[in-house]
């Protein structure tokens, strides 16, 4: 009898130390390569629920965007998302990002779905190098190196999902003489180009601190020339309602530069001084609420539509947008409601004027934003967006994978570097994106999908021995 | 002889509960979901009740 006891006893002790040594495999993954699945059918303690839910119906995404978290027993290099999704509705466009910045809410987007680069695969030439593709409306270069070094006219090319460097450049462009100051207050973080040419790069940014939150509120100033960082100021909380930042970059070569000014939502920048003639905002004007400033009613824009949404009560109104050399109205957006975005319904002009009826308005859209014709420029290639018309252009360059298509089912990759994203509690933020997709328009519209799946890849244990021994 | 083997079985099987349960709390506690991402605690424990209780009736019966 003591036998049979000791037998029973042995196989549980061994059974438990099993599970006990699985758990431990699955929580250190040693082999440095893990895969987490969900499929909506069943609970998944890794990869979190698609939020918020006012913005789906089942596993069905009828708002934009949607996120979800994935969490990682511990540090991953690299992780492959593939998602499984239906497009019945043909949504132009379905990205995939990581959060990399919590403070400017910056997420890494990677497509997964391009109707318009899906459609001219179909009757335009392609050329494949790598993860670039380029296609020709008619075939003119063998390979994408004939086609960097013959740069064929800006107007002709579109791009998506790659940097296209063209080398703006002004031909009639003179200096200012004087210095300006644009006093439109702006809300938290934004980015705009600036066009350089014989003169020194200078702008002074006067901050206020709201001051609403007990977190620290420091800012960055960086500052790009050819997609590289050449510059960062930085400024510390230092408790005080108003700072001030001085950028000066002397005798900068003639070009166009971007500036980043990264914030969060307790920095209002009051004023902008500098001698630039040129600036543009990037896709964004957040408009603080300053009553008690006059700095003029309106903007100009080249975006075809532009999204309108406000959190004040005060702030609610008719937005006017016309034709900037015209004078009846293309459309009016009347802002109705507080915490919903508006939308224009139909494309505008090339370049439009906006007037608002006060400031406190975040506007939005796919081109840039400028307090005045004269400040206004775009040396961005024309992008592969939802708004994407190809009259015109007869290139397309995209680091894009089209999705596999089978039976309507799509199943489509994105590959994301997690080195330097964030994360918070061992989480990871992810995000799907539909462009123009709205739970609370009329238009019964969405993207199923039915399956999530995350491949992570990182140092094995035995290259972290080794990585080890090696100091020793 | 088949209801002593029996007994021993059930007492064993009531004994691995206990132990897996307080093991897989502790270490809950030291690794967050360490435990909880694959196992279902609260499976466990109504398991371990279940047999806790079948071993009081068993072994009240056997007094009995």
């Amino acid at each position: 009898m003591l036998n049979f006891r000791l037998k029973i006893r042995i196989v549980w002790i061994i059974a438990l130390l099993a599970v006990v040594f699985w758990l431990a495999w699955q929580y250190v993954v040693p082999g440095g390569r893990v895969v987490y699945v969900k499929n909506f059918k069943q609970y998944n303690d890794f990869i979190g629920n698609l939020t918020p839910t006012d913005r789906l119906s089942g596993s069905r995404v009828i708002g934009n965007p949607v996120y979800f978290s994935l969490r990682v027993p511990r540090r991953f290099e690299s992780a492959k998302l593939t998602v499984e999704f239906k497009n019945p509705d043909r949504l132009p466009i379905v990205e995939a990002g990581v959060l990399k910045d919590k403070r400017v809410w910056q997420y890494d987007l990677k497509p997964l779905g391009n109707l318009a680069i899906n459609d001219l695969l179909k009757d335009w030439s392609v050329l494949w190098e790598d993860d670039v593709m380029l296609l020709q409306r008619e075939k003119k270069y063998a390979s994408l190196k004939d086609f960097l070094e013959d740069k064929p006219p800006a107007p002709e090319v579109a791009a998506y999902n790659y940097d296209y460097q063209t080398d703006f450049i002004f031909p009639a462009y003179q200096p200012a003489k004087e210095q300006r100051t644009i006093c439109r207050p702006l809300l938290g973080a934004y980015q705009f180009y600036t066009y350089v040419k014989d003169e020194d790069l200078f702008f002074d940014f006067s901050f206020q601190d709201l001051n609403k939150n007990n977190d620290s509120d420091p800012i960055d100033v960086l500052v790009y020339y050819r997609d590289q960082e050449i510059a960062e100021e930085h400024l510390d909380d230092d408790g005080s309602d108003n700072r001030s930042l001085k950028l000066f970059l002397a005798s900068m070569p003639e070009g166009v530069y971007k500036v980043s000014v990264r914030a969060n939502g307790d920095i209002v920048t009051r004023a902008i001084t500098t001698k630039q003639r040129k600036l543009s905002f990037i896709n964004r004007l957040d408009l603080a609420s300053a009553p008690e400033v006059s700095c003029g009613r309106n903007f100009v824009t080249d975006s075809r539509r532009v999204q309108a949404v406000t959190t004040l009560a005060a702030s609610l109104g008719q937005v006017k947008i016309h034709q900037l050399s015209g004078s009846a109205f293309s459309e009016i957006l009347d802002i109705s409601k507080t915490y919903k975005q508006f939308e224009t319904k139909q494309d505008l002009p090339l370049l439009s004027e906006v007037i608002v009826p006060s400031d406190g308005i975040t506007f939005s859209g796919d081109g840039l934003f400028s307090f005045s014709e004269e400040e206004f420029f775009n040396p961005q290639t024309r992008k592969v967006d939802r708004n994407f018309n190809p009259e015109g252009v007869n290139y397309v360059l995209a680091r894009y994978a089209p999705p596999v298509d089978k039976d309507g089912a799509l199943t489509a990759a994105a590959d994301f570097d997690l080195t330097n994203v964030y994360k918070e509690k061992g989480k990871h933020s992810f995000m799907i994106s539909i462009p123009g997709l709205k739970a609370d328009d009329d238009v019964d519209d969405g993207v199923e999908i039915s399956e999530i799946k995350i491949e992570l890849k990182g140092t094995s244990l035995f290259d972290k021995i080794r990585k080890i021994m090696g100091y020793k | 002889m088949i209801n002593y083997k029996l007994n021993i079985l059930i007492e064993e099987v009531f004994y691995c509960l206990s132990v897996s349960l307080a093991l897989f709390v502790v270490l809950e506690l030291i690794f967050p979901r360490l435990v909880l991402s694959y196992i279902n605690l609260s499976c466990l424990l109504l398991s371990w009740l279940v047999f806790a209780i079948i071993l009081v009736v068993f072994t009240n019966k056997n007094k009995g």
